[in-house]
């Protein structure tokens, strides 16, 4: 695997996944990871190690754009999005520095037919990837809901999308599960997949991999691997959680960091929603090492009498 | 620079209809400020700053917002404007007033600040802030059902040259609102502010109006995001802040910072603004943002601020 080290324009570094997919828990590895400070980052502070920007946000995107996001319809805000980027990564050379862009879009093109996340400015992507069945009921608890028919119908949902008019954040056009993960692996511009069932199984090894991708410092080392993987520990994230409350969850849910777990779905799903996604997802499952034909048989088993 | 033209610091002479909202501030001879459609060009070849939207040279701005309209706003006396192949009137009124109207109060000397506020000549004025989508508007038409006049929206323009006496201020009373926001302020919906389909924000009447749209800015409540610990319920608090924070606080209130500072340079604005702070009690409004308990942050507010009883001249601040 080719080194993909920032230089010239390309200052951004995409943190792409499908909404509950581990974007925030991979962003808060790297902070730990790429922190100078002796203790743990904060999850309220991931940007004290993680020079960042939100996509999302409409304070970032106005102050660049120089309008108001909120008096122009979504498609018009995401025409200017490339531009936005730009600059982001214009002041990123300026500075010399590297920004990591938390995104839940899928890769697509804007009204007039350019991406809207530009390869120009790209050093490269980290796709973060996760069995959908987990994602539909992850994001059923995210929003503070208990009928994972919703989180179903989200992750099959062709047209499926965050934010928008009247919202504290622009449009994010995430498609179906399928499509945002074709999208960003047929990106135009280096792309690292990180399943996110690998980064339960060995962390360390998967974070190595990351700053091996982003040509970081340290990516070798293994005593810095460790410390980051033991300051974003989940157990310890839920603690931070617990006693200072984390600004980026759902106003509706009580906790961010509830479960973490892979196969959790088994618990939550009717046979009936699990083959819904299987049968909507199971090519592109298949291709990423979630065995379809292995989901329908625990699907039987837990069915039999 | 700026001239005082009985109750707004600048008077108008338009070609377009840019509502009632801007009425105190149209006049059809002798205006400050000449509005006109015409010639606006691409690009400005000398231009010092930019943003995707905007570009900055001495004593012009450009702005081409994306719906196709342009404006160029010269040296705080013109607006020429070009509507484009696609953009309505409305698409035109809706920039002009916010984007075009702001970056002509800075060539004017004063100072936009990105605030919607309540009150009134004589009662003061208590504004409101955060990141956009937050639900400043929302809060200041709210207000206006417990008596709070509706002051200004989404933009505040501030008179520097005044700030050796108090912080005078100016809202131009154009309050803009997305349905859902309609049902909980009980403000009366209007026209669309853009015909594009989809885009359902609407000019609104709110539930009480303020008849100046001059005052003097006596609190500023930043909108904060309430997140407590696993546990606890999200709840209400005001806490005054001083200092770092609220210098802060008001910098992180100036529209279009990168602009200013373009226009008025670092040093001139943070001069600006530490005079500001001495005319401004700054406070946190920490508020949980479920849809279901906007009731309680309204109520909340309400009775942090100054009565709008009748008869009360300049009451001091009760919170914090």
């Amino acid at each position: 695997m080719n080194a993909h080290p920032c230089s010239g324009r390309r200052r951004l570094v995409w943190l792409a996944s499908y909404p509950k997919s581990g974007n925030t828990w991979t962003r808060v590895l790297l902070a730990n990871f790429l922190s100078t400070s002796d203790g743990a980052v904060s999850i309220n502070r991931i940007g004290d190690g993680l020079p960042s920007v939100m996509p999302s946000s409409r304070g970032q995107f106005d102050e660049l754009a120089g309008i108001p996001s909120s008096d122009c319809t979504d498609d018009e805000a995401d025409g200017l999005r490339p531009g936005v980027y730009r600059a982001h990564a214009a002041h990123a050379e300026q500075d010399g520095t590297r920004l990591f862009v938390k995104v839940h879009d899928a890769f697509h093109d804007t009204p007039a037919g350019e991406p809207v996340f530009p390869e120009d400015v790209t050093v490269g992507a980290i796709y973060l990837l996760r069995n959908p069945l987990d994602v539909a009921v992850s994001w059923t608890f995210h929003v503070g809901r208990t009928d994972v028919a919703r989180g179903v119908a989200r992750v099959n949902d062709p047209e499926a999308a965050l934010g928008g008019y009247g919202s504290l954040q622009m449009r994010q056009r995430l498609f179906d599960w399928s499509r945002h993960v074709e999208s960003w692996l047929g990106a135009p511009f280096p792309v690292l997949r990180v399943r996110y069932e690998d980064l339960l199984a060995d962390t360390a090894g998967q974070l190595a991999r990351m700053a091996r991708f982003l040509a970081l410092d340290g990516a070798a080392d293994e005593r810095r691997l460790q410390r980051a993987v033991a300051f974003a520990d989940f157990a310890r994230l839920r603690k931070n959680e617990e006693r200072e409350g984390f600004r980026e969850r759902a106003p509706a849910t009580r906790r961010f960091f509830r479960s973490g777990k892979a196969g959790d779905w088994c618990r939550h799903l009717t046979a009936a929603q699990a083959r819904g996604v299987v049968k909507t997802h199971g090519g592109v499952m298949a291709a990423h090492g979630y065995d379809p034909h292995a989901v329908l048989r625990e699907i039987e088993k837990e069915s039999e009498p | 620079m700026t001239a005082w033209t009985g109750r707004v610091p600048f008077t108008v002479d338009t070609d377009l209809d840019l509502g009632s909202a801007a009425a105190p501030w149209l006049r059809e001879c002798g205006a400050d400020v000449t509005i006109r459609r015409g010639v606006v060009p691409d690009a400005l070849p000398d231009a010092e700053s930019e943003g995707v939207a905007y570009q900055s040279a001495p004593g012009r701005i450009l702005i081409a917002p994306p719906c196709g309209a342009r404006f160029l706003v010269e040296n705080g006396t013109t607006i020429r404007y070009a509507a484009g192949d696609n953009a309505t009137a409305a698409d035109v009124r809706i920039f002009l007033l916010g984007s075009a109207w702001a970056a002509l109060a800075l060539q004017r000397g004063l100072l936009p600040m990105h605030m919607s506020a309540v009150g009134s000549v004589g009662r003061g004025v208590h504004a409101f802030t955060g990141p956009p989508g937050i639900g400043k508007s929302t809060l200041a038409a709210a207000l206006g059902s417990r008596g709070f006049p509706f002051f200004t929206d989404d933009v505040l323009i501030l008179d520097p040259a005044a700030f050796g006496r108090e912080a005078r201020c100016f809202g131009h009373q154009d309050c803009k609102l997305w349905p859902d926001a309609l049902a909980l302020t009980g403000a009366t919906p209007r026209e669309r502010v853009r015909e594009a389909e989809g885009f359902d924000k609407v000019h609104a009447e709110p539930p009480r109006r303020a008849q100046p749209v001059a005052g003097r800015l006596r609190t500023l409540h930043a909108l904060v995001e309430a997140r407590s610990g696993v546990g606890a319920e999200d709840s209400f608090r005001i806490e005054r802040v001083s200092g770092r924070q609220a210098a802060e606080t008001l910098g992180g209130a100036v529209y279009r910072l990168r602009l200013t500072l373009a226009i008025w340079g670092r040093r001139r604005l943070f001069r600006c603004l530490a005079a500001l702070g001495r005319h401004v009690d700054v406070f946190l409004f920490h508020r949980p943002t479920a849809s279901g308990r906007f009731g309680e942050g309204v109520a909340h507010l309400a009775a942090a601020l100054p009565a709008p009883a009748d008869g009360v001249e300049e009451p001091e601040i009760r919170n914090g």
